[in-house]
């Protein structure tokens, strides 16, 4: 394939200079000296020296930690802070195996320039200053030619915010994080246009006290958000009734009083169905829905045909049990909460499957209400102070405006596609930042992405670990991971507002740097001091605490500050909503206005054909997706995922508990690698399960390369959603192939 | 140790928090999570255990020991003394929870109950970092400790009673 | 459908997804172990009998094999040893509840005895020999003159090493194939054939070899009956029992028991040293080597089986 950009698969490097990472030989070879077999070489002491402060990084959640060193200055391991309200000093699998994610020798050690070299393209290390250099450069001239504007950034994590703020002293407000189109985008906007804000990060549901929760699909206890999972236990042990609805019989369905076994693509029938009964049986709250809601007689005209019986015809659940869970959720309201999920980028209709949950939860009033949805607050810290940023041409709201007039954020596909030139484009990105987000694996529809990533003048990425998107960049710099450097102040809205201190536990290793060092770098060499008014970020962030009332200094003793509450953390009576009518808008008229359905209306999805299984997926508690993969503490606990197939479906198939096979979707495309098979009765007949973020394809994460089959890669076909731009993912099926059979069509 | 099954969700923090605590070489783990699934879809119901070594107090593998390393020590805990072991293999044979492994070094490894926390006032590292707070550890002849609250009124059962072996770690269903 | 799997990826080498922790060491011992008792039984036997002069392969030429054997199985014991500097700890105490410490200090009491037995032989056999030291020769007239004492300690003590290796195996109760109490008679039975069978394959005396065939067709049949009677005990015992009985009634290990251990191993030397009674010329290799055969693939087979039987899982 005669591309601008060649994927660069295997380490290039010239001749002398650190190697990227162990090579896959020695890997293979199995010949690994005891001293590798530990994190620390042999004959280090065990004895705790002192413990720095910090918060984890390995998922958004940001549970605030102590890291604990040894007198040599090296990471022994990383416990939760007990005064943090948000892990109550107990961090997840994955934060208490985020050092090996600090030890993992494939990291990426100094910056790599793309060079063509005998008509090869390959890699080149460098310096700091070149790589710097030449990133400054190649902005300027994009700039020149074309205007700040198409810098586009594509961020997740803590790095994200330096990016977005480098981009934004540049001139460009154009940066999408994967968590909006591909994840929870269709839930923040439908509940925008419900309630007038989001359900946030993390999620305002007041587990803890909560009587009887819904999950549409939610694999609480899988997905490992820590502090739900904590309420969840403790909801437990107060006896909550917990209601699941999912083909799959996740963690959470095996702890539920009901588990309601639905045909994939159907939950908003049963939504739809279960807001009739609340409303024909007259269960929901009066004297709240009279009060804080608008539309309610729309919606009940709405609903009036949509009854049990005729979502028993769409769901396969008997009507006597949705009549039985509804009545069920109703009568332990306030307390009862129909979870928002999280992702929810299935069919491509999510936003208004999310708008039916939104109601629902309406339905039971439990805004506001312990045991529903807490009023959330964050501590007031005001940014470190810098210039007014320059107000750019058009930023993304003019690249979706007319597709997607309800997207709030940044769409990750919409700048993808805008990076591809066309006759109706008229805001062409021209090159791209990536920090801390493998986009080959977390955006679907990989021939769009190839074909950006063709056209593009100038890419950057910036990450730990050679994943996926590296091998399409131009310069690739090393950041150092969140053990070695210093981020901004966690503040994470919660029922008590609290902050965390994160600092370096280590001096970063090999060529590596930190975010705010890289950004300030380039910042200076584009101009933009004044943008970047510090030495070393401990100044923003001191000044910032002393701003709150506390200081670097303490902080570093203390790791977590709790603060009391300005607000009321629940409230009574009539609410002020934060939508046009000021109340809950069951109807949306912002909706209708946008040409869109107000109120949720079941549409049929397409179904697998015959042969071919629906591919669902979902995440494993002890793995972030394809992040973790290489980790060695944690490949210690899940190596590869595997795909779950019901025991029928393996008679018929001829499949036993192991057989390795790959998958072949709808589209004809085939898994670059195998998958085990595990045989299970807890997968429905027409769907198979995977576990997302294996199958990695570069061979530089020695550990994680060819381990498991990647769901992306299968992810071929994306239903795109018409409100806001999300990319539904759910709608892949797929066949088995032999493994035998694969190797043959293997050239 | 008492450990509730109905709020472990199989995340397997122990796993790896014991890993990192006891500076356990990767590939090898003194503790594991167990999934037991019966039924036929739909009618599914599940089983989770975070396992490890029962610390049995009539422990086969004391019994068998040939020179003594293998040892009861204070508080019930089973502890191998390495610098006894032999690595003849007898204890890991007569396990009936094949809770032993054979440490790199030579010497028979397991879950000590983190005896060098437990000394110093702690509780065990899998104990302590639970997500979900699942698992009780404490002292069973004290009334009022909370393990013994909580086995008062939860039913509960151990792995293999029928290998008379008398485990100390309950699963409260 | 019942699945149960690990959540956490256990897979510690040598104990998942088998345990497989003891190798060919084990199972060469017990066999080597069993031997030597064998042929040290019925040297003892025959000198407390007063038939020593009559039985000259018996307690004469079969024992000088047997310090190599001994010395060949506490080699093989030592290298599955996987902590080595500190083998000597076995030698620090007794423990009475563990077969493992009974079987390092009757193999320390064994092996010298045969040491001494085979070399108060050694000029009988080889009229040249002259002892170094005068004390050397002093002892050897006092071993010859005790032999019947020394003969009564031997055969208590052959009688503990054959039966202990199966006691060994029997008290494991987390390995259901190994926990029957049946398994030390069994190997104490195995033990005593695969002697029988070398010593009738040393002798040159017709009468001797007549008479060790007769023995060692009397050990077969009991060995039979107590192989029938080991099934029968699984199969009437608990689930894991009836599961490991299953390995050999129908699973892996089902034609490497019957054909190659029982049939080739048991019965057929039985039915050739019948037709040697008979009449039929038998060259006695054939019997003695299917025998030894038999009892050595017999423990590997039980060694590898019974670490794959498990409680859980």
């Amino acid at each position: 394939m005669n591309t601008r950009r060649d994927f660069i698969r295997i380490s290039t490097l010239a001749a002398g200079g650190v190697a990227l990472g162990l090579t896959p030989l020695k890997f293979l070879s199995g010949s690994r000296s005891r001293e590798e077999l530990l994190d620390l070489p042999a004959g280090s002491s065990r004895e705790i020296y002192r413990r720095i402060p910090s918060y984890c990084e390995v998922c958004f959640w940001k549970c605030a930690s102590w890291v604990y060193t040894n007198s040599d200055n090296q990471i022994l391991k990383v416990l939760g802070n007990e005064d943090d309200p948000l892990c109550n000093g107990r961090l997840c699998p994955r934060g208490t195996g985020g050092i090996g994610m600090y030890h993992d020798e494939d990291r990426l050690k100094t910056p790599l320039i793309r060079v063509q070299k005998n008509g090869k393209q390959e890699y080149r290390e460098a310096g700091w200053d070149e790589a710097l250099d030449l990133i400054a450069s190649r902005m300027k001239e994009i700039k020149a030619k074309y205007g700040a504007e198409s810098m586009a950034l594509f961020n997740h994590g803590c790095s994200g915010p330096f990016f977005a703020h480098l981009l934004h002293a540049f001139g460009s407000e154009n940066n999408a994080a994967p968590s909006f189109a591909q994840c929870r985008g269709a839930r923040d906007v439908a509940y925008i246009h419900t309630y007038g804000t989001i359900p946030g990060s993390p999620e305002i549901t007041d587990i803890r006290d909560c009587r009887c929760m819904v999950l549409i699909g939610s694999h609480l206890g899988e997905n490992m958000h820590n502090t739900q999972v904590q309420e969840l236990a403790e909801a437990i042990d107060q006896g909550i009734t917990l209601i699941t609805v999912d083909p799959r019989f996740s963690t959470v369905a095996g702890k539920s009083k009901y588990w309601l076994p639905i045909k994939p693509a159907t939950d908003l029938a049963l939504l739809l169905a279960w807001i009739h009964v609340i409303i024909e049986e007259e269960l929901y709250d009066k004297d709240f829905v009279k009060l804080n809601t608008t539309g309610f007689d729309q919606l009940k005209s709405h609903v009036s045909s949509m009854t049990p019986e005729w979502a028993y015809g769409i769901t396969t659940l008997e009507p006597a049990l949705i009549r039985l869970t509804a009545r069920e959720m109703a009568r332990a309201a306030p307390a009862s909460i129909v979870h928002p999920g999280r992702h929810v980028a299935w069919y491509g209709d999510d936003t208004q499957r999310s708008r039916a949950i939104a109601i629902l939860n309406a339905l039971l009033g439990n805004w506001g209400k312990r045991g529903g949805f807490y009023v959330p607050e964050k501590v007031a810290i005001p940014d470190f102070p810098c210039p007014d940023y320059p107000k750019p041409a058009w930023n993304f709201h003019d690249i979706h405006l007319q597709k997607y007039p309800l997207a709030e954020e940044s769409i990750t596909n919409a700048l993808i596609e805008a990076s591809i030139p066309s006759a109706d484009n008229h805001h062409q990105i021209r090159g791209w930042i990536v920090s801390g987000t493998n986009m080959p694996e977390a955006i679907p529809d990989k021939q769009l992405f190839l074909k950006a990533v063709d056209s593009l003048e100038f890419i950057v990425v910036v990450d730990t670990m050679p994943m996926e998107i590296t091998g399409y960049a131009d310069v690739v710099l090393p950041e150092c991971t969140y053990f070695e450097r210093y981020d901004d102040i966690r503040n994470s809205a919660f029922r008590e507002p609290s902050i965390a201190l994160r600092m370096p536990a280590a001096e970063p290793k090999y060529e590596s740097r930190a975010a705010w060092w890289i950004t300030k770098q380039i910042g200076e060499r584009l101009g933009l001091h004044d943008y970047f008014a510090y030495d070393h970020y401990e100044e923003v962030i001191d000044w910032q605490l002393k701003q709150v009332g506390t200081s670097l200094d303490e902080m570093k003793e203390k790791g977590v500050m709790r603060f009391s509450r300005n607000k009321d953390v629940y409230l009574e009576g009539e609410i002020k909503f934060n939508t046009p009518s000021g109340k809950i808008e069951l109807y949306s008229a912002a909706f209708e206005a946008a040409g869109l359905d107000p109120l949720p209306v079941y549409t049929a999805h397409p179904e697998p054909p015959a042969g071919y299984y629906r591919l669902i997926y979902g995440r494993a508690p002890m793995h972030t997706f394809s992040r973790t993969a290489n980790n060695q503490n944690l490949i210690d606990l899940m190596p590869e995922n595997a795909v779950w197939v019901n025991p029928k479906v393996a008679g018929i198939e001829g499949l036993k508990n192991g057989d390795r096979v790959y998958l072949k979707n709808q589209d004809g495309i085939r898994s670059s690698f195998t998958v085990s098979v595990r045989v299970t009765e807890r997968i429905r007949w027409d769907s198979v399960y995977m576990v997302h973020g294996f199958g990695h394809s570069k061979k530089e994460l020695t550990k994680a390369y060819g381990r498991g089959a990647s769901t992306t890669e299968l992810i071929t076909r994306v239903m795109v959603d018409p409100a806001m731009g999300g990319t539904g993912m759910r709608g892949n099926f797929v066949m088995f192939v032999r493994e035998e059979e694969g190797k043959e069509v293997e050239i | 140790m008492a450990i509730d099954v109905k709020k472990c969700v199989g995340c397997s923090d122990c796993v790896v928090a014991c890993q990192v605590e006891n500076n356990v070489h990767h590939g090898y783990c003194r503790d594991w999570v167990t999934e037991t699934i019966n039924g036929t879809y739909p009618q599914l119901e599940t089983e989770i255990r975070s396992e490890r070594c029962n610390h049995c107090d009539n422990a086969p593998c004391v019994r068998c020991c040939p020179t003594g390393a293998s040892h009861i020590a204070d508080g019930g805990i089973v502890l191998v003394t390495a610098r006894k072991c032999i690595g003849c293999g007898a204890c890991i044979q007569s396990c009936p929870y094949d809770a032993r492994y054979s440490h790199p070094d030579g010497h028979v490894d397991k879950c000590t109950f983190c005896a060098h926390r437990v000394e110093a006032g702690q509780q065990p590292a899998c104990v302590a970092v639970c997500p979900t707070s699942c698992m009780y550890f404490g002292d069973i002849d004290n009334p009022y400790s909370d393990i013994s609250q909580i086995m008062k009124v939860r039913k509960w059962k151990v792995l293999a009673p029928e290998a008379g072996t008398r485990p100390q770690i309950f699963y409260l269903l | 459908m019942k699945e149960e799997l690990f959540l956490s990826g256990r897979m510690n080498p040598n104990i998942d997804p088998y345990l497989n922790i003891w190798h060919w060491q084990i199972p060469l011992y017990l066999f080597l172990g069993g031997l030597a008792a064998g042929i040290l039984f019925f040297a003892a036997l025959y000198t407390i009998r007063g038939k020593a002069h009559l039985m000259p392969a018996t307690v004469k030429w079969a024992t000088f094999l047997v310090p190599a054997a001994l010395v060949l199985g506490l080699i093989s014991l030592f290298l599955d040893l996987k902590h080595k500097p500190f083998f000597w700890q076995l030698y620090t105490t007794i423990r009475f509840e563990s077969p493992m410490s009974w079987g390092a200090w009757v193999l320390m009491l064994v092996t010298p005895l045969s040491f001494i037995w085979s070399a108060s032989y050694l000029r009988e056999t080889v009229p040249s020999w002259k002892w170094r030291y005068r004390w050397l020769e002093s002892f050897e007239s006092w071993v010859i003159k005790n032999r019947p004492g020394l003969s009564w300690a031997m055969i208590v003590l052959a009688v503990i090493l054959g039966i202990y290796t199966g006691i060994l195996l029997s008290a494991f109760n987390a390995r259901p194939l190994w926990n029957a109490s049946i398994l030390g008679p069994l190997f104490l039975v195995s033990g005593l054939s695969t002697g029988a069978a070398v010593i009738m394959w040393l002798s040159k005396d017709p009468a001797e070899r007549k008479l060790m065939s007769k023995i060692d067709l009397m050990l077969i049949g009991i060995e039979l009956f107590l192989i029938v009677h080991l099934f029968m005990g699984f199969l009437a015992s608990t689930a894991v029992q009836i599961d490991a009985a299953g390995l050999f009634l129908g699973g892996q290990f089902t034609l490497g028991f019957w054909v190659f251990v029982v049939l080739l191993g048991i019965i057929v030397p039985g039915i050739l040293e019948i037709m040697e009674i008979r009449g039929y010329h038998i060259p006695v290799a054939v019997p003695a080597i299917l025998i030894l055969y038999g009892g050595l693939l017999f423990r590997f087979i039980m060694v590898e089986a019974g670490q794959i039987t498990r409680y859980l899982y």
